[in-house]
């Protein structure tokens, strides 16, 4: 009995040092490792990104040509889809195992930036890692917690994307870049009614309050803040309930996908199945739209604004990020590559668009030359109007985000199977959100 | 014969000497031959298993201290309304699934016993969905024959059901269990081989003499062959409701580790799962743990206790 | 005696004591009897195995054939799906997914062989103190969920540093923890006569001896049984790998599986059922060429004798 009981005083105790120890820093000095850091250090790190087969393979072409600058630091590549990834960071954060460089998405980033678990990249910009191109307000979107814990690698803006094939099928123009919500509805009515003899029945879209973001862009339109500076936020249960059922009657009357055949095709969708018109996501999956649905024939435009307002509010977002975990033994290292890859006009060759709008002009000039991928002239094109248009910043997210966008869509996907009220999402959301949001 | 009676008496008759130095030897190499075994069963069986009940206790996410909280993850067992749908899924699923399975274990079993030749060839072909039932190959593929616009889906169509484009069993929450119960009870193969066994050592000249007297197949099977196969059944359904208990391969596979659409396939160790492995809740987890161990324990005494009421065993007839 | 007398007669008259016409009618019942028995089982054959052998042909066929389609036959059957699962998944190859699965596979059965065989000799061959405390605990653990320990065990692997490797996934193996190979070994070994043990006791062997000797080689059936299922559950095995294999050089076939599913468009059901086939072969394999171990291993754990 006694053995036992030492055991788990022993796991206790080792816990405990782990995570006193982690607080000191681990990882060594990191301005000094960056002084001594040149192209004749050896290192070995791992780098870690979620994303599909053609991501990764792309991968193994640009460390490849890093290794051609770099050729003693060893990288290790380790990937998974997004929904494993995440779960796979948070074991190693527990353990400080997280790897030397890893891919950061805006949703975690405040949360993993709270626990001391990212490395504050500023001190390593004088030598190994110049960002060269960097615009300040590029990289303003990296901070977190006053730290530089992280660097862009590309910008995307929320869309709204349209499969042509289908359209043409069912005789139904376009969609515009000056919509408005009521029209959307009408268009959604139009290819519902036209797809109904399809075998199977297409439809117009999904229900598209099913998704946070979609809510973020709402208020952005409606002039409204999402969450206050301290991470709470800014918008009431009756804000939630109202965007909600602005398409209860859409709802109502099943002139969206039905979610039970989307539930059975997840954890892909309808869209990528060919079985609607209308997806609304960030600029960067359109090459995912374009590579599941097996066309390249799909449409990008901005989401639909309320009536009677003149311009879109759109907002860059981060597409990806890069970040150097704080436990990262060789983090000038991880920091030599992070910087090739946000950089290198090489690498923005390799992946076009895929990873966002590279943050460089010269990235970008180099994008746009080569047609790495089918998505990204369209992309390009999409970027240059959201330049145009009124773009506040797009809001910080607070520490726990991520938590609370996964939940939105699990009550959503109740809402849609009939199980709850909208006030009871907006409520069981609000309890969410008291738990796990801001610091 | 002489060593065999020498081995049985040696403790009764044999000069002292011998004896101890035996012992001696015997406990030597008894605890040298066993000392794998000890270290496994201390260090990964009963070390963990009260190391979780410790657990229990806390509040533990791997990355600070445990913190203790006396009986919290406990009441907040009874609060959580994911864990109370975990609960009734996995009831659902143990209390339909399990004595299907064995009931049609049974009547392929009772089934095959009646055959002259060629019960070997189909007693190994339905082993094999036993063996690969709890992989992932084959729930990808129950997947995808139970989806939308799937066989089962046109099949149900065709005989009044939903239309087939309405999402498949896969999207009705109604229907996932259904779903994952069917796969259980497809690998019925394995209780069948144990049923098999039993069946055969029914004595044939007590069912021919019933019959001679007049008992139809079926009071022959309910007066003699049941009974006789009743620890065999006993076993069997112990075994069946223990495994039920822990299925999490297929609810993890199709749902993709959520349980659901609408949490309907949430299984009580995929909720485990997800609240240790991806919440990181390792105190409320092994809370949930030991419930499940508790009930199990209770199901099993519970199913010892009856068993004096309808298992017989060695060879008393009714 | 008078039910033997009736039966024999009984018999004889089905087999050819009677008259011709009654022996002709006998024999006919019977084979229909069985003919209805194999057109029954046959039925039921088709509708059990009807899901394994639509994944198999479903693998032949582009994608999107698949869902929905009743017929087994492919219209144009090629192996385009085999050649994709082939390519590996991201730039690692399907070899070392094959590799990990076997080599994991090949060291359980090497762990669950030489632990579960000293241990099944300690609680059958030897007396000592607490065998019977020891044998009931073992005993106990079958009945125990697997869930109630991995908690504590992951915590103490990760302690230990040993997450991503293949540590607290053979660790058991070569403890013993595998009560059901100790079971069916202790099982085995009470047929096995114990004049045989004394007798090498009389020449002066010792419990190593008479293990290594005299038990090892009579065990060889219910070893070659527990080697079987034992290759055939680690290959199997997904929530240990899911738990302990974090990076995708380390997965094995059913974690490549499932990587391969989320990557694959959703149409693409064609390359995921090869490599389902892929991930399932080895144990089709194993089944059919060693069927009757199998089935005999399994029938033996119901006959507490």
């Amino acid at each position: 009995m006694i053995r036992k009981r030492l055991a788990a005083v022993v796991a206790a105790a080792s816990v405990a040092a782990l995570v006193l120890s982690g607080c000191s820093g681990g990882g060594g000095d990191v301005t000094a490792q960056a002084k001594q850091f040149n192209k004749n250090t050896t290192a070995e790190i791992s780098f870690a990104w979620w994303g599909n087969d053609d991501r990764a393979d792309r991968f193994k072409k640009a460390i490849s040509l890093f290794n051609k600058k770099y050729p003693n630091i060893k990288v290790t590549r380790n990937f998974a889809s997004f929904a494993d990834y995440w779960t796979a960071r948070n074991t190693e954060a527990a353990g400080r195992t997280l790897p030397d460089l890893m891919m950061m998405d805006p949703n975690q980033l405040a949360e993993y930036s709270r626990k001391h678990l990212l490395q504050d990249l500023s001190p390593l910009r004088n030598n190994v890692m110049p960002l060269d191109g960097l615009s300040d307000s590029a990289l303003s979107v990296g901070k977190a917690n006053g730290e530089l814990d992280s660097i862009p690698l590309g910008t995307n803006a929320w869309s709204m994307m349209y499969n042509k094939d289908l359209l043409d099928k069912l005789k139904i123009p376009y969609p515009t870049d000056h919509m408005t919500w009521s029209e959307l509805k009408i268009f959604v009515r139009k290819v519902d009614k036209a797809g109904a003899s399809a075998k199977p029945s297409q439809y117009g879209s999904s229900d598209y309050t099913g998704s946070l973001p979609g809510f973020i862009y709402w208020r952005m339109q409606q002039g409204e803040g999402v969450f206050t500076k301290d991470g709470k936020p800014a918008f009431t249960q009756q804000d939630v309930v109202d965007y909600v059922d602005s398409v209860k009657d859409l709802r109502a009357d099943g002139s969206f996908f039905p979610i039970k055949r989307n539930a059975a095709l997840s954890p892909k969708d309808g869209f990528l199945a060919g079985q609607y018109a209308l997806w609304f996501n960030f600029s960067t999956t359109l090459l995912q739209a374009m590579t599941d649905s097996g066309t390249n024939r799909i449409g990008i435009v901005p989401a639909p604004a309320p009536d009677g307002v003149d311009t879109h509010v759109l907002a860059t977002h981060p597409s990806l990020l890069l970040s150097v975990s704080a436990n990262s033994q060789q983090k000038a290292a991880a920091a030599a590559l992070l910087n090739f890859l946000v950089t290198s006009p090489d690498v923005a060759k390799i992946f076009g668009t895929s990873l966002g709008v590279p943050e460089t002009q010269q990235a970008r000039t180099a994008a746009a030359e080569t047609n790495a991928t089918p998505a990204d002239k369209p992309i390009l094109r999409y970027d240059r109007y959201v330049q145009s248009q009124r773009t506040p910043a797009y809001p910080s997210l607070p520490a726990g985000y991520g938590t609370i966008e996964t939940k939105w869509g699990d009550l959503h996907q109740q809402l849609e199977y009939g199980k709850i009220t909208s006030r009871q999402f907006a409520q069981q959301l609000f309890d969410e959100m008291s738990v796990s949001l801001g610091n | 014969m002489m060593t065999a009676q020498l081995a049985s008496g040696a403790q009764h008759g044999a000069p002292r000497r011998r004896t101890t130095w035996r012992r001696r030897r015997d406990i030597g190499a008894g605890y040298a031959f066993l000392s794998p075994w000890l270290i496994g069963f201390f260090v990964l069986t009963a070390g963990p298993m009260v190391a979780s009940l410790v657990l229990s206790f806390t509040d533990y996410d791997l990355f600070s201290a445990p913190s203790p909280v006396g009986f919290a993850n406990y009441t907040r067992l009874f609060t959580d309304s994911n864990y109370l749908q975990a609960v009734k899924v996995t009831l659902l699923y143990v209390v339909f699934g399990a004595p299907l399975k064995l009931i049609v274990a049974l009547a392929v079993a009772v089934l095959l016993n009646h055959a002259r030749g060629g019960s070997g060839f189909y007693r190994s072909a339905f082993y094999l969905p036993s063996l690969i039932g709890g992989s992932v190959s084959v729930a990808i593929v129950w997947k995808a024959m139970f989806t939308d616009k799937s066989i089962v889906a046109n099949i149900g169509s065709f005989f009044g059901g939903p239309p087939a484009e309405s999402g498949g069993w896969v999207g009705n929450p109604s229907m996932t269990l259904p779903m994952l119960i069917l796969l259980t009870v497809w690998q019925f193969g394995a209780p069948m081989i144990i049923f098999l066994a039993g069946l055969k050592q029914v004595p044939t000249e007590l069912l021919e003499s019933a019959s001679v007297d007049g008992a139809g197949p079926v009071r022959r099977f309910t007066r003699i062959t049941l009974p006789m196969l009743s620890p065999v059944l006993f076993f069997n359904l112990l075994l069946e409701l223990i495994h039920s208990f822990q299925v999490f391969n297929s609810a993890f596979i199709i749902s993709n580790g959520t349980g659901g659409p609408v949490r309907s396939t949430l299984f009580y160790t995929l909720y485990l799962y997800q609240r240790g492995f991806s919440d990181f809740q390792m105190g409320y987890a092994s809370a949930m743990a030991w419930v499940l161990l508790v009930v199990i324990g209770l199901v099993t005494l519970m199913l010892f206790r009856t068993s004096n009421a309808w298992v017989h065993y060695g060879g008393d007839e009714k | 005696m008078t039910t033997n007398v009736v039966r024999e007669s009984g018999a004889a008259a089905a087999t050819g004591g009677g008259t011709r016409p009654e022996r002709s009618h006998a024999r006919a019942r019977k084979r229909i009897r069985s003919v209805v028995f194999h057109v029954f089982s046959v039925a039921v054959l088709v509708v059990i195995l009807y899901p394994a052998l639509w994944m198999l042909m479903s693998s032949f066929k582009p994608s999107n054939q698949i869902v929905g389609s009743v017929d087994l036959i492919p219209r144009h059957g090629s192996f385009d799906n085999y050649v994709h699962a082939f390519q590996g998944i991201g730039g690692v190859s399907f070899w070392t997914f094959l590799a990990n699965s076997l080599g994991l596979a090949v060291l359980s059965v090497v762990g669950v062989t030489l632990s579960c065989s000293i241990t099944a000799y300690a609680f059958s061959r030897i007396r000592f103190p607490g065998r019977g405390v020891f044998f009931a605990c073992m005993i106990s653990t079958l009945l125990l969920p697997f869930h109630i320990v991995v908690i504590p065990q992951y915590i103490m692997f990760n302690q230990l540093g040993m997450i991503n490797t293949w540590w607290p996934l053979l660790l058991g193996k070569f403890l013993g923890a595998d009560a059901f190979f100790v079971f069916l070994m202790v099982q085995f070994m009470r047929g096995l006569p114990r004049e045989l043990d004394e007798a090498a006791r009389m020449d002066g062997a010792g419990h190593a001896r008479i293990f290594a000797s005299v038990i090892l080689p009579l065990l060889r059936p219910a070893l070659v049984t527990s080697a079987i299922f034992a290759f055939i559950w680690s290959w199997n095995d997904f929530f240990g790998p899911l738990l302990y294999l974090k990076t995708p050089t380390s997965y094995t076939m059913p974690l490549a599986l499932r990587l391969y599913v989320d990557q694959t468009s959703t149409s693409d059901y064609g390359a995921q059922m090869a490599m389902a086939i892929l991930a399932i072969l080895p144990v089709v394999l194993f089944f059919l060429a060693f069927q009757r171990h199998l089935v005999r291993g399994v029938a033996t754990q119901g006959l507490k004798g």
